[in-house]
């Protein structure tokens, strides 16, 4: 795969030549995805692409381009259309590009060449028998739908004008499948999507027959009396809240005042039992990396201690703001973004009890196992959610049986002030959070 | 138009190449092949703390070559425009299967008249100051609104598209789309809190789209909500009547139904509305609309990414199912005719059947009088977004702005209400609906990625659904 060396220099040079400070942030990738419908191939997509974003710093301004043609003369002229961005904004003294000295981490287990070689018969063997599993594992399957092979490896480049040049390839594979399960007229579905970097660890048989058992253990939902309950959210469904509410430990967010957390460094925000950090260097997350999306080398992050609030996350810009060091969490979401700041994993660090023990807590526990509508109805902002939610509900620490058609509302804000305990049953899901079981005090549930 | 640069004079790439990447794409077997090529510039202005906070702009291009073995699909994309690159990527596609079969190719088509841009002014073409002139105006009369505004939020961003659809069966189609959109979000804070409104309109249109915006009445409704929500106690939890204003209202349609009608979940019968032709699936009240070809609307199109003619297709007609929404893969995989429907965010995705501008007819009644039906329950004037499970028809979607109505009448403010259940339910309990239509811009994410759409209704009431509040 072309690294586009001589391109990215050649915009370093015409910066320099014209005094500007830039920099060339560049991404490939190439991916397969099947997915199988019915024992035959549904769909078979192979894709190849690549883009270089260019940020430029003139006078304390700075603008932003983009290029999907990375041949010299348009990176130039990408160059040139930054320049030009640039000074539609007022000068501001943190602009400004960084040159983050000191060695980055070697992560060499980020990227598994042999991925490449697998043969592609092999993969959609896969999802094939993924399929056939899934549709065999039991008379009450009504349909078997979404279910693929996809992989990608590509790479990240950051090259500037303060002398960084890094760069790592990166790759992983993943399977997905989502059995329909019907009885007496319920249709229920369970989404199942498994992550990995090798591709000995996809297990057809246990993926299938796990996604189709958590389906079945839907069927015979009950709507919920309205009401206040303790609640337990599985790890998934609490590290889906996390991912949405992450922006709050954003020091963009805050110095935009869009954080409720601007100004309480130091203050508890957060039940004693909340500990929050953000590891980049933990491999075993989907977010790990050895470096941020400015070349700053990635590094561990406390980011609330026993309750307390102990940093905003910080990319060089907004550390400049406010008198810090970066923490290496610059983020440009791609090569058409803007330079933003983003967590990489986020781990929940776990407590001593087991699911089976939070749920036993309280005389009536509602178990949450699922959320959806989280892009509608969680305000990253206010920190307000009303969400759709199933799970099930238990009585004494006994599963009284599964439960849907409700919503889970409160402020995020205030769940974290209340929750109770975390589980000892961390596990890093298909995103970048690591999370345990959570108990959450008194949140508000509406149902019938 | 000629002195814009940025409109393609020539073609994106040449027939006889279209031509042989076609030949490439057929040579395994397939008994069908497209190439979809795209050129699309962005421009995207925002202000933030009452200056400009960034400005960027780019240029992506690619183009995606797709084969059919009778149902199944082959797709590949690919950044490298050359005639090497291209035919290597109609390679990689023939050579997913291995047959003896040739499907033979019809010559391409002359250019099909395409509207192109006369019908605009030209995007990219107006000056920075007079957007920022356009932006200070609203952040201004946002802020004056009262001092719980803490922030403000507008940008501007533009798109313009070039697409070029070849395939096997002759047709030879280009289209050009210019996209605009205005967005104005304002937060507002007090006691601890923040409460955020915002309103996004967008146009397949030039910037005349925003020249005809009030942007500062707009900016002061925004910043209105923004308080009232401030001071709102939550929304009530439980079963009640629902009021939902027109405009972006519209999405309890789209996400209740209109997914549930493209043929992408109708063909693997993964739809509860899958088999429902003909019969009734809502309330006699309802008559709904999925329409392509409403000029110069956000979610139109001349042509779809397949290069079909779009279309004004009825969905539901006094209740009763008259049309899915079909695209090429998906009309032959259940047999209903395209109906214009084949979208994709960009040429990194497969077209797959996807909403346009999707709409319930108007009826009879007015606000008021929807209103006055309803002892208790609640008024959602603005809608957020939400999503349904194709599978189950569970839908959840929030509401931004509502009220209780009490006694038939508008009573206080209320907030975090979520309206959840059942598609095939809640359209039997769509009972009375409103004569003042209105349509509102949002975009719509699905396996072919996230399109420019709109969602529009009259008020409307729904007899009983499942608030979620607390």
């Amino acid at each position: 795969m072309n690294t586009y060396t001589n391109e990215t220099q050649g915009v370093i040079a015409q910066a320099q030549r014209l005094g500007l400070e830039a920099e060339v942030y560049l991404r490939a990738s190439s991916s397969t995805s099947i997915r199988v419908q019915d024992g035959a191939i549904d769909q078979f997509s192979l894709s190849d692409s690549r883009g270089a974003g260019i940020r430029v710093i003139r006078e304390g301004r700075v603008g932003y381009a983009y290029s999907e043609d990375l041949s010299a003369e348009a990176l130039l002229r990408t160059l040139e259309m930054a320049a030009k961005n640039a000074a539609l904004l007022e000068a501001a003294p943190e602009r400004g590009l960084a040159e983050f000295p000191g060695e980055t981490p070697e992560m060499p287990e980020l990227y598994r060449p042999d991925l490449k070689e697998v043969p592609l018969p092999r993969k959609i063997a896969a999802a094939m028998e993924l399929e056939r599993i899934a549709k065999a594992a039991d008379p009450r399957i009504k349909n078997v739908t979404s279910t693929g092979y996809s992989d990608a490896h590509g790479f990240l480049r950051v090259v500037s004008t303060r002398g960084i040049d890094r760069m790592y390839r990166s790759s992983s594979a993943w399977v997905s499948t989502v059995p329909l399960v019907t009885q007496d007229g319920e249709n229920k579905t369970y989404y199942q999507i498994k992550v990995t970097r090798d591709f000995d660890h996809i297990d057809p048989e246990q993926i299938a027959k796990e996604a189709v058992a958590l389906a079945l253990e839907k069927l015979g939902s009950q709507e919920v009396a309205s009401g206040i309950y303790p609640v337990v959210f599985d790890p998934e469904t609490f590290g889906d809240l996390i991912s949405v509410f992450c922006g709050i430990f954003s020091s963009k967010t805050a110095q935009e005042g869009k954080s409720l957390l601007r100004g309480k460094v130091g203050e508890k925000v957060a039940s004693s039992v909340v500990t929050l950090v953000d590891d980049p260097l933990h491999l075993e997350g989907w977010g790990a990396r050895p470096f941020d999306d400015e070349g700053c080398p990635s590094r561990r992050v406390s980011l609330i201690e026993e309750g307390v609030f102990k940093t905003f996350l910080y990319n060089s810009e907004t550390a400049r703001k406010d008198g810090v060091e970066s923490t290496g969490h610059a983020a440009r979401g791609g090569y058409k973004g803007i330079l933003g700041v983003a967590p990489s994993n986020l781990i929940l660090v776990p407590g001593e009890e087991t699911p089976a023990q939070l749920l036993g807590r309280h005389e009536r526990t509602l178990h949450v196992t699922h959320v959806t509508g989280l892009h509608a109805g969680a305000n990253a902002i206010s920190g307000d959610f009303s969400l759709q939610a199933e799970g099930f509900l238990y009585e004494n620490g006994e599963r009284v049986g599964p439960v849907h058609n409700f919503t889970v509302s409160g402020n995020w804000y205030k769940l974290l002030e209340s929750v109770e305990a975390v589980g000892s049953d961390v596990e890093y899901q298909s995103s970048a959070v690591a999370c345990p079981s959570v108990l959450v005090k008194d949140l508000a549930i509406a149902g019938k | 138009m000629t002195a814009n640069p940025s409109i393609l004079a020539e073609a994106l790439i040449d027939r006889q190449l279209a031509g042989d990447v076609i030949d490439m794409a057929l040579s395994g077997g397939a008994d069908f092949a497209e190439i979809f090529v795209e050129d699309r510039q962005t421009a995207g202005l925002s202000f933030l703390d009452s200056r400009v906070k960034n400005a960027s702009s780019g240029q992506s291009r690619g183009a995606g070559v797709r084969a059919f073995y009778g149902t199944q699909a082959v797709y590949a994309h690919t950044n490298d425009l050359s005639r090497e690159g291209l035919l290597a990527l109609a390679k990689a596609v023939s050579q997913t299967h291995q047959s003896d079969l040739r499907h033979a190719r019809q010559a391409l088509a002359e250019a099909a008249p395409s509207r192109g841009l006369s019908l605009y002014k030209s995007p990219f073409g107006i000056s920075a100051e007079r957007k920022i002139a356009l932006f200070e105006k609203a952040d201004k009369a946002a802020r004056a609104v009262g001092p719980e505004i803490s922030q403000v939020d507008v940008s501007l961003s533009e798109q313009l598209q070039h697409v070029l659809i070849a395939n096997s069966e002759g047709l030879w189609a280009t289209d050009v789309r210019p996209y605009i959109r205005f967005n104005l979000s304002a937060i507002a804070t007090g006691a601890g809190e923040f409460q955020t409104a915002s309103e996004s309109p967008g146009a397949l249109q030039g910037f005349e789209f925003v020249e005809g915006l009030d942007v500062e009445d707009l900016a002061r409704r925004v910043a209105k909500v923004a308080i009232t929500m401030l001071k709102a106690g939550y929304a009530p939890s439980g079963k009640m009547p629902v009021v939902i204003d027109n405009g972006f209202g519209g999405v309890i349609f789209h996400e209740a139904c209109g997914h549930l009608l493209e043929t992408t979940s109708v063909a693997t019968g993964a739809s509860v509305l899958a088999g429902k032709m003909g019969q009734q699936i809502a309330h006699s009240a309802v008559t709904a609309l999925d329409d392509g070809t409403i000029d110069g609307a956000w979610g139109s199109i001349a042509i779809d990414d397949e290069g079909a003619p779009t279309q004004k297709t009825t969905l539901i007609e006094n209740g009763i199912l008259k049309s899915y929404m079909v695209d090429k893969l998906g009309a032959r995989k259940t047999g209903f005719t395209p109906t214009g429907s084949g979208r994709r965010e960009s040429y990194r995705f497969a077209p797959t059947s996807r909403m346009r501008n999707t709409y319930i007819a108007p009826g009879q009644y007015s606000l008021d009088e929807l209103l006055a039906s309803v002892p208790y329950g609640l008024y959602a004037k603005r809608m957020g977004g939400g999503s349904v499970s194709p599978g189950t028809g569970d839908f959840n979607f929030s509401v931004r702005e509502a009220y209780m109505i009490r006694d038939g009448k508008i009573a206080e403010p209320v907030r975090g209400a979520t309206l959840i259940g059942k598609g095939a339910d809640v359209l039997m309990k769509i009972d009375m609906v409103g004569h003042d239509l209105a349509l509102a811009e949002g975009m719509c994410g699905s396996i072919s990625g996230s399109i420019p759409v709109t969602v529009g209704q009259p008020p409307l009431r729904v007899s009983e659904i499942v608030v979620g509040g607390r």
